[in-house]
């Protein structure tokens, strides 16, 4: 429940709104005067700033609302069992960098901007016909739904955000209705011309917002040491070593099940596909692994503290613990409002980096692979305008789904991931293993879709711990490998040996 | 011209191993469930060690996206 007093007066809306203003018009700034509009424009800057804004400008697309306010919820209910956050964050790396060692060369080559081009062109042997679509259609569901799904996961953070900091005064039903015609409003006006800039900056304003909630939780109710000697006798479960091989099996689960999946986003593989170089991709490592441990880390402890401070909030209602903790400590604190309003611009930022760039991905993907099919011939104009009125769809979709969530925000990144990671064969081994089918890639995400379907709706979310997901892709790749295996044919083989490059 | 890079982290089987025995080491199977003592620093001692371990991880991603990616 949200305290019967508002914390933040006229000033949270206000610095909000000020600040979205801002963001605007240094978009609009960097797009006006080709100074790093888009990501590629850093990608070719190869200069300290260059690695600097774009490692912070995937940061903020890795990480969004649903971490700050999710994933913290989850360290609530969880606690130290949740430490698999920062690994499986930083188990997106490798998984990207295997992706990008082989995705960039050949979207270089074979000119590619999507990921959708690149299975069109992988699988495009002249005799696949009607399977080849059958494929293309597949992976773009498995991508879209994941794409979308982070998309609505933002809305569901905003509403929480805005309910408790107002406290109560806008209902969580009208804050996610504003915030999905705001981010078309900021779409359609051009918010995001000058993504990557902005999106860097927003990606700072996360670092330092994170670091004000921990210090402001420390001043205020001491630190994560006071939290874990409360924890030892009030809910000691939450700081001990899990027990049991099915937490063992689960941690494994959710390492693979996000590193996996989270590359896969579209417009992951998009900003991959627009590097053109991996060279500077590489240095943007040399800081972002720490900027994820340091992110991870704190949203747990923040989490955790949440715990120790406002113990006995029920499943749902714990998804408001990191407002609530920010809101309590505004009477008491003098440094709380300006430390609270820093913190809540950090979330206005992880959330609409990545709304943005999420619902502009998928209009713009989706549109295409529609007008290629229906309308080659459509201009670059009418392309533009009705991606426009897609995004907008699109965004509308998400309203009566998170109108209700029914489930955590965390429920909602598994099964994000679950079907995301149903795309890995046709994206990720095709682009290692050349014998890799049309037919193959197609069956095993066909057995794979159904196995993780019919499990998680019949009431196995986990067998043994793994998730449902995940036994769908192990499957998934077993069918691709052996139905490959089986029907692959030399011809065949060497059209996709030709694509890689490895002929 | 080939596009196709000299080194790559997928051939080499040293990158495979190491990611697999920090994946491995990153889950707290090796320590008695059900316990939180010692504490070190404010934390348990099981949940410093994953955390030590999460921040090595992160230095083999810097270091492998150098060394075996040319």
């Amino acid at each position: 429940m949200a305290e019967p007093q508002a914390a933040f007066g006229i000033e949270a809306p206000v610095v909000a709104i000020a600040f979205v203003a801002l963001l605007m018009l240094i978009g609009y700034y960097s797009w006006k005067r080709r100074v790093g509009a888009t990501v590629q424009d850093f990608f070719l800057a190869s200069r300290l700033l260059g690695y600097l804004v774009l490692g912070l400008s995937l940061y903020a697309a890795q990480y969004s609302g649903n971490s700050f306010i999710g994933y913290a919820a989850r360290g609530y209910r969880d606690g130290f069992l949740f430490l698999s956050y920062p690994t499986f964050m930083v188990t997106i790396l490798p998984f990207t960098i295997l992706i990008a060692a082989r995705l960039i060369p050949v979207s270089v080559t074979r000119n590619l901007t999507s990921p959708m081009d690149f299975v069109r062109a992988r699988f495009g042997y002249e005799k696949n016909g009607l399977l080849l679509g059958a494929v293309i259609v597949l992976t773009l569901v498995f991508l879209v739904w994941g794409t979308f799904v982070q998309f609505f996961e933002q809305a569901i953070a905003m509403g929480y955000l805005g309910e408790v900091v107002s406290a109560g005064i806008i209902p969580y039903m009208y804050m996610v209705v504003i915030f999905v015609v705001g981010v078309i409003v900021f779409t359609v006006l051009g918010g995001f011309r000058g993504a990557a800039l902005a999106n860097a900056i927003m990606g700072a304003m996360m670092l330092v917002g994170l670091i004000a909630t921990l210090g402001l939780i420390a001043r205020n109710f001491g630190g994560v040491e006071h939290a874990v000697t409360t924890l030892a006798t009030t809910k000691p479960s939450l700081i001990s070593v899990p027990g049991g091989i099915t937490r063992v099996t689960n941690w494994f689960s959710t390492i693979f099940l996000v590193g996996v999946g989270a590359p896969l986003y579209i417009h992951i593989l998009q900003h991959l596909m627009a590097a053109r170089s991996p060279a500077v991709y590489k240095r943007t490592l040399y800081f972002t692994p720490y900027f994820y441990i340091l992110t991870a880390t704190s949203l747990i402890l923040i989490g955790l503290c949440g715990a120790a401070i406002i113990p006995g909030l029920g499943k749902m209602e714990s998804e408001r613990v990191v407002p609530l903790l920010v809101v309590k400590t505004v009477p008491v604190d003098p440094l709380a409002k300006p430390l609270g309003l820093l913190w809540m611009l950090a979330v206005l930022s992880a959330t609409l980096s990545t709304a943005g760039t999420t619902v502009i991905a998928l209009s713009v993907t989706v549109l295409k692979e529609i007008f290629r099919t229906f309308r080659p011939t459509a201009s670059e104009r009418t392309i533009l305008l009705a991606s426009r009125v897609l995004l907008a769809l699109i965004a509308l979709l998400a309203i009566p789904i998170v109108i209700e969530p029914r489930a955590t925000i965390w429920r909602w990144t598994e099964i994000k991931f679950e079907g995301l990671i149903q795309a890995f064969p046709a994206v990720v081994l095709a682009l290692y293993i050349p014998w890799i089918n049309v037919k193959g890639a197609l069956s095993g995400m066909i057995v794979g879709a159904i196995i993780a379907l019919a499990l998680s709706l019949s009431g196995y979310v986990t067998i043994q711990g793994l998730h449902a997901g995940m036994v769908g892709l192990i499957a998934n790749i077993l069918v691709c490998l052996a139905v490959s295996r089986l029907t692959a044919k030399p011809d065949e083989v060497n059209y996709a040996k030709n694509v890689l490059g490895l002929g | 011209m080939t596009h196709k890079p000299a080194r790559e982290p997928a051939k080499n089987p040293l990158f495979w191993i190491l990611w697999l025995l920090l994946i491995a080491f990153s889950v707290p199977w090796y320590f008695k469930p059900g316990t939180y003592e010692p504490i070190v620093a404010g934390l348990p001692l099981w949940a410093l060690a994953i955390l030590i371990i999460t921040v090595l991880y992160a230095v083999f991603t810097t270091v492998s996206a150098q060394v075996f990616w040319r």
